[in-house]
């Protein structure tokens, strides 16, 4: 098998690639960004398991495991999905379809980063942090990428599981085990995916068409996803007031809602809109923000 | 309080999961090879069985 550094071929002809440039090669691999939210959702499930600031030494290596896992996850998914990267422009210029890292070196990367989350996990934290983080990288890959991404219309509903793994990994590092509000965490992210990606997808249509993606407006146009983005608004709102309903605080029930108000209101309008495209980006932006703010309120009103 | 929180929940989530299935359930076709309307079928029901039973749930450890 190629080792990594070998693999690292030059983006111009005679040129050498110079070392800082294959280690932000190996970072983006890794999507930094996207892992960024899901290590906020880690987190503040370790203070909700905890019902107060969880050791600091802890949450360090659950965030250390956790990028690592999701890191390793990321960097497969960009192997298998190559041919699609290719020919979407949000995606061309990434290493693996730019050539500056071969498919076989970024497996082995990809592969190599999920070991040793898992054993960092298992040994700094509690081996069912490392076992669920095991979970998310098999349904990562193996669900949403191998399967569901290029069969369904459903794949970013069914395949949101793996990014609703997070949560779990946090609260299992905490506790040992996975309770009631674990499964309230897991539940909130995984309705919260559907709007998510699909206003991400409205903006994308042109680009999931070309690389034959048979995401939901591609197969059956914006308006089916429109208003499949504000019902499933309204599921992820109803699913957010649930923790109030089983013991959480009132600062919980109105930061859901102060938070949660808006994006149903933006649902609204991109269902409204025939022009979708701005209402879609709007949302898609919002959504981020909101689920990051949420797990900051679920994690203050345990701390309280 | 936490009771009518519950029930507006509940009727967010069933009604709007409800709305899902009715809206969906004309697009079963599968869009691939990979795929069977059998499977699409699972797909879309799944996550409404899972809500109703996360708000059972939610009703069953309510403080």
């Amino acid at each position: 098998m190629d080792g990594i550094g070998d693999a690292v071929s030059t983006a111009t002809a005679g040129a050498v690639a110079r070392p800082t440039g294959i280690v932000r090669d190996l970072v983006t691999l890794t999507k930094p960004r996207i892992i960024s939210l899901l290590l906020v959702t880690t987190v503040c499930a370790m203070f909700a398991a905890e019902q107060g600031v969880p050791n600091g030494w802890l949450v360090l290596w659950t965030v250390v495991g956790g990028y690592l896992s999701a890191g390793g996850s990321n960097t497969i998914n960009q192997v298998v999905d190559r041919d699609i990267d290719a020919v979407m422009g949000r995606t061309d210029r990434r290493p693996i379809v730019a050539g500056r890292i071969s498919p076989v070196a970024a497996l082995a990367y990809g592969i190599a980063l999920v070991v040793v989350s898992v054993l960092v996990l298992g040994f700094l934290a509690t081996w069912l942090a490392a076992a669920l983080s095991l979970v998310g990288v098999v349904l990562y890959v193996g669900l949403y990428t191998l399967w569901l991404k290029r069969t369904t219309i459903h794949n970013i509903v069914i395949g949101g599981a793996a990014g609703a793994i997070p949560p779990l990994v946090g609260w299992a590092a905490v506790t040992g085990d996975i309770t009631f509000g674990a499964v309230l965490l897991f539940a909130i992210v995984f309705v919260w995916t559907p709007p998510h990606f699909w206003a991400l997808a409205l903006m994308l249509r042109t680009d999931y068409s070309q690389a034959g993606v048979p995401m939901l407006p591609v197969v059956y146009g914006e308006h089916a996803t429109r208003v499949q983005v504000l019902l499933w608004t309204i599921v992820m709102l109803g699913t957010t007031l649930l923790p109030y309903a089983a013991g959480a605080g009132v600062v919980y029930l109105v930061g859901a809602l102060v938070l949660g108000l808006p994006f149903l209101g933006m649902a609204v309008m991109l269902w409204r809109d025939d022009r979708s495209r701005p209402w879609a980006a709007i949302t898609f932006h919002y959504s981020l923000l909101y689920l990051a703010l949420l797990f900051v309120v679920i994690a203050v009103d345990a701390a309280l | 309080m936490r009771l009518a929180v519950l029930i507006i929940a509940a009727v967010l989530v069933v009604g709007a999961g409800l709305a899902i299935v009715r809206s969906m359930w004309g697009m079963r076709a599968p869009v691939s090879r990979g795929a069977s309307s059998s499977t699409e079928t699972l797909w879309l029901i799944l996550p409404l069985v899972m809500s109703i039973a996360l708000v059972a749930w939610t009703a069953s450890v309510m403080p």
